[in-house]
């Protein structure tokens, strides 16, 4: 019972130590005293004439910033290949959270806050913007998981649509002794019924424009009028369409879940991809009009 | 007559099973409903969809009821006669029903296949698609190989292409126009407010690619730019590199970048700051210790302005009539004395009443020039900069009072040229023979009779002549020996150091005034004047009776405004809040040479 709190209130067994806290946060420790460092640095090193990337400190700061941005990126081809170990992916993804968070310091010291419209301030508005993303990402594989294995219940993606598809057959079989009239509610339930919400619809909204939902509520309302030879098909079907309506509930969160588990990715790496192009030519840029 | 209704049904492997019923009647109805003679299960079919009805032997009439309707043959009708050998095709639903005259004489024969899937096929790719981002995003890869090629194509390859392109004509083509587009982003900050106009093409000053900007660019336009000091003497002063200085030292010339350069100190892209260097650190690297570096300086060390800067060393004249002039510089800690020639108490000018008195003698049109009294700025009077105070002229500011006129009558004032001593007995003859001549010519109605004149008479005219003209340089060298004198007109300003006499006049030592007095400061007495701040706040003129004080304020005077160490309110001020680097021109023959690339001074300073 213990065991099974715990597991409640961490949402990982005892067992699992999530990449975040990996090794005692050992990769945040690093990140925050590289962040102090850097900033005591920033702070006393009196550079002439003014904070500046192009300084001897901007340099080092530039240096340090753009290697890490590329060692961040090999996260990605790291990712593909798997070893355990000192070098675990889990080790590397959690220096790459923290590092690549760390660089939000790193990288605003390196600007010396100087900004305008430039391939300078591209740069580094597309490294917030990947930073950004990530620590969105952060935030939901943190949260999200849970929610979503609660929300599953040990129903695979296919026994959700299977589920549905059966349903759909029992709504079938159901439907036959009813009148013309709410046939269409029925069929629309049965063809028309959008699974996947919306890129920005809620959950909530698209259960409530659901097809499915709107025929069992009209054909209960239709069953408390009905003669009542015709309210008996009518009740079963509308008990179809309800029990077909909670399973699309769970499966319109289970798909809102993922989108928010890998639609932040959808920034990230493009974005990361364009940081790297951008970083490349602020780098040329700077050395070859020195 | 009776209806034979088979369904069929097709199994794996080309088997077909057949349901038979009969009906032994002439019509059936068709539908949904399980009250029909023919039960099709499929809510695409109406419940009580339609009715068959056998016409005669071989023709068959379809009606459809309500709004439901029927295909035959591909069209939807309500009502169709169909003949039993026409091989037409009804669709209702899913369902094919096909007609036929049966084996039984007059009876007819309906065949019924499900030919639809009730439910559509599962679609794989379809399934998956409901759980995966497609229709939330477009593809991560795609997006990312579109906006890496982007940037990079607009960034970075196209400016570096385009920075070896020919020189721009002075119409700019289109590979102009757009570098220019391109490498505007390449631009960190603004220009300074100087270089704006460079702005146009990178190469201007960006000579080579991955260079520093060198020397030589900049001295295309800042040709005449002089250097601080002797290139020797600036090496020789400059600290030694140790340690990770060395180290950093090692790796500019790795990288061909000299020490020295302009763009060491001078700093562009930055906006209004660097340009012009602030601070004094620059300057405090060499002079915070400059005697240890080099020897041969009579500098002091300098490392603040509050505390560690010598007393000013105003240049003094020693000697008025040193040809050239010159001057010494003499620390104010050692009450230097000027010896410039001139006799001029400040007190007395500022406060004795004799003054006001005179001044009140003056014509009208004289007096309105100045006030109840003297003031500082009736004689010293600002540049057109309002940085420092123009040269004092005897014409100008002291012959209002210390007029030279040596007569005056109600037609016209005779004065005596100054400054020029042979021009002063020139004029004097000349009146004095004006005058014998013109007593002279007051006899000539007698002159007609000169001819009668007796001889006697005639001599007594020759002597009286010569007598005048005797007189009348007499009379002149009495004016000069006067007016030369101790007590004449021009002792009154000018001393006579060397009371020596020559062609035949006595000579006054001449004047000669410091314009000024710290040429290695740059000082704006406009920027000073401002809030009524009088002028003896500094110079105490009001208590000096003699010219030959130095009415220079002390280092101190500057000190209670201004300061470079925090912690007291005070004007910030660094080391070129007064001084220049680059040697001003105004210092003379003794100036620095004019600047050039660090590259020749780093050689001419190694090899002295």
């Amino acid at each position: 019972m213990a065991r099974n709190d715990h597991m409640r209130t961490s949402g990982l067994p005892i067992s699992h130590e999530g990449f975040l806290g990996h090794k005692r946060y050992r990769y945040l420790k690093i990140a925050i005293i590289v962040s102090i460092i850097a900033i005591i640095a920033y702070v006393i090193s009196d550079v002439k004439p003014r904070p500046n990337g192009g300084t001897w400190y901007g340099y080092i700061l530039g240096t340090i910033s753009a290697l890490l941005i590329v060692w961040l990126m090999m996260l990605g081809i790291r990712k593909r290949a798997m070893t355990s170990g000192h070098w675990s992916l889990k080790a590397w993804t959690s220096a790459h959270v923290y590092l690549g968070a760390s660089l939000l310091v790193l990288a605003t010291l390196h600007t010396g806050f100087q900004f305008g419209i430039n391939i300078h301030t591209l740069a580094y508005a597309l490294m917030v913007i990947v930073i950004l993303s990530g620590l969105v990402g952060i935030y939901y594989y943190a949260t999200v998981p849970r929610k979503m294995s609660d929300n599953r219940a040990h129903r695979s993606q296919k026994d959700m649509l299977d589920a549905i598809r059966a349903l759909n057959n029992e709504l079938r079989e159901a439907a036959q002794p009813l009148d013309q009239k709410y046939l269409k509610d029925v069929t629309s339930a049965i063809r028309q019924t959008k699974i996947k919400p919306g890129l920005f619809s809620s959950v909530d909204s698209a259960q409530r424009q659901c097809a499915t939902t709107r025929a069992a509520r009209r054909l209960r309302r239709a069953a408390s009028k009905a003669e009542p030879e015709m309210r008996r098909p009518l009740e079963a079907v509308t008990a179809i369409l309800e029990r077909k309506a909670a399973l699309l509930l769970r499966t319109r969160r289970h798909i809102h879940s993922k989108k928010l588990l890998q639609l932040w990715l959808y920034i990230h790496v493009p974005i990361s991809f364009a940081l790297l192009a951008a970083l490349a030519a602020h780098i040329v840029s700077v050395f070859f009009y020195w | 007559m009776a209806i034979r209704v088979e369904f069929i049904k097709r199994r794996p492997g080309g088997r077909i099973t057949v349901r038979p019923t009969l009906y032994e009647k002439s019509d059936v109805s068709l539908g949904r409903a399980t009250d029909c003679d023919i039960f099709l299960a499929d809510l695409r079919v109406g419940l009580y969809h339609a009715q068959l009805t056998q016409i005669s032997s071989g023709k068959v009439r379809i009606d459809a009821n309500g709004d439901h309707r029927v295909r035959v043959d591909g069209a939807q009708v309500r009502r169709r006669e169909i003949g039993l050998n026409d091989g037409s095709v009804i669709r209702i639903g899913p369902y094919k029903l096909q007609l036929s005259p049966a084996d039984n004489h007059g009876d007819m024969l309906i065949t019924i296949e499900l030919v639809e899937e009730p439910t559509a096929v599962r679609d794989k790719r379809s399934e998956e698609a409901v759980f995966s981002m497609r229709g939330y995003a477009p593809d991560k890869r795609a997006t990312a190989w579109l906006l890496w090629l982007t940037i990079a194509g607009f960034f970075l390859a196209t400016p570096v292409a385009l920075h070896f392109r020919p020189k721009d004509a002075e119409t700019r083509g289109a590979a102009a126009q757009l570098a220019l587009a391109t490498s505007q982003h390449w631009l960190a900050g603004g220009m300074s407010s100087s270089h704006a106009n460079l702005t146009n093409d990178c190469r201007d000053c960006h000579v080579e690619p991955f260079t520093r900007v060198t020397d030589e660019a900049c001295l295309t336009c800042h040709e005449d730019m002089r250097d601080h000091a002797d290139p020797a003497a600036l090496y020789a002063a400059s600290p030694h590199d140790t340690g990770a200085g060395k180290w950093l030292a090692t790796l500019r010339e790795g990288l061909n970048i000299p020490e020295g350069r302009c763009g060491s100190c001078h700093f562009e892209h930055n906006g209004s700051t660097g340009v012009v260097p602030s601070g004094s650190q620059l300057c405090i690297d060499c002079h915070d210790k400059l005697d240890e570096n080099f020897t041969e300086t009579d500098l002091v060390n300098v490392s603040n302005f509050a505390r560690r800067h010598p007393e000013f060393s105003p240049a003094i004249i020693l000697d008025p009539q040193a040809e050239p002039a010159a001057v010494s510089r003499i620390s104010l800690v050692n009450h230097p004395k000027e010896k410039n020639g001139l006799t001029f108490p400040h007190d007395f000018h500022l406060k004795d009443p004799e003054v006001a008195r005179k001044l009140d003698t003056l014509p009208t049109s004289l007096r309105a020039r100045y006030g109840a009294d003297l003031d500082c700025i009736d004689c010293h009077q600002p540049d057109a900069a309002g940085a420092l105070i123009k040269p004092i002229e005897m014409e100008t500011h002291c012959s209002d009072c210390h007029s030279l006129a040596f007569t005056a009558d109600e037609n016209q004032t005779r004065l005596l040229p100054h400054g020029e001593p042979k021009e002063v007995r020139r004029v004097l003859e000349d009146y004095y023979l004006a005058q014998a001549t013109n007593l002279l010519l007051g006899d000539e109605a007698a002159s007609v009779l000169n001819r009668q004149l007796s001889a006697e008479a005639r001599t007594r005219r020759e002597r009286l002549r010569a007598q005048a003209f005797s007189d009348a340089r007499t009379n002149a060298d009495a004016m000069i020996t006067r007016i030369f004198s101790e007590d004449g007109i021009c002792r009154k300003c000018h001393k006579n150091e060397d009371p020596a006499a020559r062609a035949g006049l006595p000579d006054l030592t001449p004047v000669r005034l410091t314009q000024v007095y710290l040429p290695k400061a740059q000082f704006s007495h406009a920027e000073h004047m401002t809030g009524n701040i009088p002028c003896t706040t500094c110079h105490r003129a009001e208590t000096s009776d003699s010219s030959a004080d130095v009415l220079m304020p002390s280092i101190t005077v500057c000190r209670d405004c201004h300061d470079d160490l925090s912690g007291r309110n005070a004007i910030a001020s660094d080391c070129l809040t007064c001084h220049v680097y680059h040697d001003a021109p105004h210092s003379g023959e003794g100036g620095a040479p004019l600047m050039q690339p660090a590259r020749l001074r780093a050689a001419s300073g190694r090899t002295p």
